[in-house]
């Protein structure tokens, strides 16, 4: 699915979704093509439903977004870790 | 608020890292976050959404969501403008943070980033263990 559709779909509510295909230029991401896995009733809940899905599995690129978003551009940022002792 | 306003806290070691506790401040409501992570390898700073719980902070239509991608995958986070975020006593008032999950597999609440240690000229002393900075 392609966001337009999703926010004509899903007019001003919160969404967990994945990513099916991206793209990007420079520091931005673009999501291309999507599924739409949870319509939440607020934040929060979106928030906790993609906690969840990205914990157990992690290797799907999932993400709470609003539909109010009229585009699907984030920022991307790299995130090499911390290294902990002992 | 808690601690002196001198603008000094003590860094507790643990697990070979430093970390600190902040306050911050958002709708009114304040909240100490212990177990914040001091790191100058981290661009931005970013907060538990747990650790946040008090506040009521969550997402809002309108905030950005970040991405961020690692070695151990991708993750998401959304950015809120905090009212207040101070340790010792001494901070800044409106400052941009993450917030998000933090499931590493380890207790910390947040990272305390560049843009804050360099907002506030913090001077971190390895040798006493303290972190502080000017409050003017």
């Amino acid at each position: 699915m392609k966001w337009k559709d999703a926010r004509s779909n899903y007019p001003d509510e919160w969404l967990v979704i994945e990513v099916l295909e991206s793209s990007q230029a420079g520091k931005w991401f673009f999501v291309e093509d999507l599924d739409v896995l949870e319509i939440c009733k607020d934040g929060r809940a979106a928030f906790e439903s993609y906690r969840r899905r990205h914990n157990e599995a992690p290797q799907r690129d999932i993400m709470f977004v609003h539909t109010h978003q009229p585009e699907l551009r984030l920022e991307e940022r790299r995130w090499v870790g911390i290294r902990t002792g002992v | 608020m808690g601690g002196d306003k001198d603008g000094r806290v003590n860094l507790e070691q643990r697990d070979s890292l430093l970390f600190v506790s902040v306050v911050v401040g958002y709708e009114g409501g304040e909240v100490e976050v212990p177990s914040v992570l001091v790191d100058t390898g981290s661009a931005t700073t970013v907060l538990s959404i747990d650790a946040l719980a008090e506040l009521s902070i969550q997402p809002e239509p309108g905030d950005p969501i970040r991405k961020l991608r690692g070695v151990g995958g991708v993750e998401y986070v959304f950015t809120r403008r905090l009212e207040k975020l101070s340790l010792g006593g001494v901070g800044v008032g409106e400052f941009e943070v993450e917030v998000g999950a933090l499931d590493y597999g380890f207790e910390m609440n947040g990272i305390l980033g560049l843009d804050f240690l360099v907002e506030v000229g913090a001077i971190i002393d390895l040798r006493r263990l303290v972190l502080h900075f000017d409050s003017d």
